[in-house]
């Protein structure tokens, strides 16, 4: 369910013009007339204008109306379809007909009024069967913009007064019934949440929208967080990622084939970090493979990318005869991570197989029972640190995550965000799929050579990495640090020589490494450890040099 | 909410403060700018005796999570910078209003701090729907 915190709508030549928010995520629509009727759903409160401008003048909508209607075919959904968004588009104004997917913005505030009145809305039955309304606070007059072309815009709403034509107490009435329309369609396209959004919500997390998914990005400070986790311990919610059970005879053989690592150098019980690559050997995916027997075998896959990935995964697993079941919504996921988390798990957690959790090597797993949650534990983890990931039954997860706060309280764990996850991974240089890591780019190029096992007979993406081995490689995802004052963010330009050679994929601040640190790819000619090269940090060049990575060399 | 807004002080609606003592102007980032903002990691200042205009970016203010830019509340020229926020950035949230001011402008135009609002003004402007 979600929860609307505040609707702006507006009214104008062709429907209804919304604006949701709700926590960190806004949506943008239009509704139509005609479609009123699937109006259902309630709001909280409700922000009145007209013509995608406030009752204090405010433009809410109509710079993004364009953008809205381009997106129209996902945005509305439910509520019109995209062949319907075209076809009003074309009978409302011909001379700006909105590619279903265009690029760019359109102002539909600049389209000819005598357009407008083209729009159908005047003569449709159910605009004409509303009940006229009392208008409140004021609108724009609609008859003064009669006769000017393609005049309507911010400016020409200073003057808003009292105002009872017809028209608009009708297109307001209009406004008021399809309000809760908006929301319920809103409703469907809002982000996801894990099984402990509202725990978030109850320890004070600032959310963010992550990969469609509603997040803490932090608890109290992402520094301390960070901090927490490389000196005692911490508790991230990981349940948005995605989770594949593929069983069946040839299991083993069916994965070895999705992935570029070597399954079958695994024993039951063990994991293994690989990419899911496409056929030019660039990553769907990166995955951590879990091999539970040699007939069943689980994917733990990134939370963006869990319906992209599915259809991946089926699609190539077709004739291998397996079982295949997706499992991310019934699956829970918290990482326990920093050099306390063995402690904490030994005093709450009981392994089937009578070892102690400290007992798990590294990339290896097992069933257990954490607080009499049964859970797999699994000594993995993405901080550089330490620790597990534990998966359980989602409804279980609320419980767990009381469980492992309280026993892990004398240890001095506490919960962490997607900040200090950031950074915390930053640090280690592990890349991060939709950044760092995509389709376009290899392993090789990532330099994940040590997750390609070219001696497998077969896998997806092998031709095009034997291809791009003998070609070589043009550049090198390399780790650098700042030398000069500046953080390299995501986007970045770097130079060498005053060439640009390559962009920045992330970069931040590494709490622990105490510089500004980032990652980029970059020509190979020029990407050796200890290259100086210039990012480009707002209009000015700022130096930075390569080294070795990861950054945070452990034991150092 | 009370204590995170100071009375003395004249505020824009881009979260800056300004305490103003004669020509003098010192310039900061508010509470709720900074909690907004989340951990600051970094701060770029201006030059000594370089301009600023009101309304214009001075500066540019880092966290863990965004980039934010420093638009300046009054013009004039900057008399000092803190220098201490260059080795200790969290000084931004930890002491908004003290220990994290950033500039000194001596300014040109004093009269442009009444365009600005003051405490009142801007906790209606904080709580007022975006």
């Amino acid at each position: 369910m979600f929860e609307v915190e505040q609707v702006f709508f507006g009214i104008g030549g062709f429907g209804v013009y919304f604006r949701v928010a709700s926590g960190p995520n806004t949506e943008v629509g239009v509704v139509f007339p005609e479609k009123v009727d699937e109006v259902r759903g309630k709001t909280k409160s409700v922000v009145r204008g007209f013509d995608g401008v406030s009752a204090q003048g405010e433009n809410i909508l109509n710079t993004e109306l364009g953008h809205a209607v381009n997106q129209s075919q996902e945005l509305c959904l439910g509520v019109v379809g995209e062949g319907e968004v075209r076809a009003y588009f074309q009978t409302c104004f011909p001379s700006k007909v909105l590619q279903a997917g265009q690029a760019g913005r359109t102002r539909a505030s600049g389209c000819p009024i005598g357009d407008r009145d083209k729009s159908g809305l005047q003569s449709s039955n159910v605009f004409n069967s509303f009940p006229k309304v009392k208008l409140r606070g004021g609108c724009f007059g609609w008859e003064e913009l009669k006769g000017e072309e393609g005049a309507l815009g911010q400016k020409k709403f200073g003057d808003l007064h009292e105002h009872s034509c017809e028209f608009c107490l009708r297109l307001y009435a209009l406004a008021l019934y399809s309000a809760p329309l908006c929301i319920a369609r809103i409703g469907a396209t809002m982000p996801e949440k894990t099984p402990l959004f509202e725990i978030h919500r109850q320890m004070g997390a600032k959310l963010v929208d992550y990969s469609g998914w509603t997040m803490p990005i932090q608890y109290t400070s992402s520094l301390k967080e960070h901090t927490a986790v490389r000196e005692a311990a911490g508790l991230f919610d990981a349940s948005h990622m995605g989770e594949f059970e593929l069983r069946g005879k040839r299991a083993i053989e069916a994965v070895n084939h999705l992935v570029c690592n070597d399954v079958s150098q695994c024993v039951d019980g063990q994991a293994m970090y690989a990419g899911l690559l496409n056929e030019a050997g660039g990553f769907v995916d990166d995955v951590i493979v879990y091999r539970h027997s040699e007939q069943r075998v689980v994917l733990c896959v990134n939370a963006g990318n869990i319906a992209k990935d599915w259809a991946w995964v089926l699609e190539h697993t077709a004739g291998f005869g397996l079982e295949a079941e997706n499992q991310s919504a019934q699956t829970g996921m918290l990482a326990l991570q920093g050099p306390k988390a063995v402690e904490i798990l030994s005093v709450t957690s009981k392994l089937s197989s009578g070892q102690t959790a400290g007992q798990l090597k590294r990339y290896h797993f097992a069933q257990g029972e954490l607080a009499g949650i049964p859970c797999t534990l699994s000594r993995t983890g993405y901080t550089g640190e330490d620790g597990f990931e534990l998966y359980c039954a989602a409804p279980k997860t609320e419980a767990l995550w009381w469980a492992l706060l309280e026993a892990g309280k004398p240890w001095g764990l506490i919960p962490c965000g997607l900040g200090a996850r950031d950074s915390l991974r930053l640090e280690m240089k592990y890349p991060l799929h939709g950044q760092d890591i995509d389709e376009a780019h290899t392993p090789f190029e990532a330099k994940l050579n040590w997750i390609v096992k070219m001696k497998k007979e077969t896998f997806i993406g092998k031709a095009a990495l034997e291809k791009q081995r003998e070609r070589g490689l043009e550049k090198l995802w390399v780790g650098f640090v700042m030398l000069e004052p500046g953080i390299p963010r995501t986007g970045y330009a770097v130079f060498h020589g005053g060439k640009q050679v390559g962009a920045v994929t992330s970069g931040n601040f590494g709490p622990t490494v105490k510089r500004a640190i980032g990652m980029a790819y970059i020509d190979t000619v020029c990407a050796e450890d200890g290259t100086v090269l210039d990012v480009e940090i707002r209009e000015r060049k700022a130096k930075a040099q390569i080294i070795k990575t990861p950054f945070l060399q452990k034991g150092a | 909410m009370a204590q995170q807004i100071r009375d003395n002080l004249k505020y824009t609606q881009e979260h800056e403060w300004v305490r103003a003592d004669g020509k003098l102007a010192v310039v900061g980032i508010s509470f709720h700018a900074q909690d907004t903002l989340g951990d600051v990691v970094y701060v770029e200042l201006p030059k000594l005796g370089s301009w600023v205009v009101a309304g214009k970016a001075f500066g540019v203010v880092e966290s863990t999570k965004a980039v934010s830019e420093l638009f300046a509340p009054v013009s004039g020229k900057v008399l000092r910078v803190n220098e201490a926020l260059v080795a200790n950035p969290q000084l931004v949230n930890t002491e908004p209003y003290e220990q994290g001011w950033m500039i000194e402008i001596e300014m040109s135009r004093p009269d442009e701090l009444e365009a600005l609002m003051d405490a009142g003004a801007y906790e209606n402007f904080l709580h007022s729907p975006k």
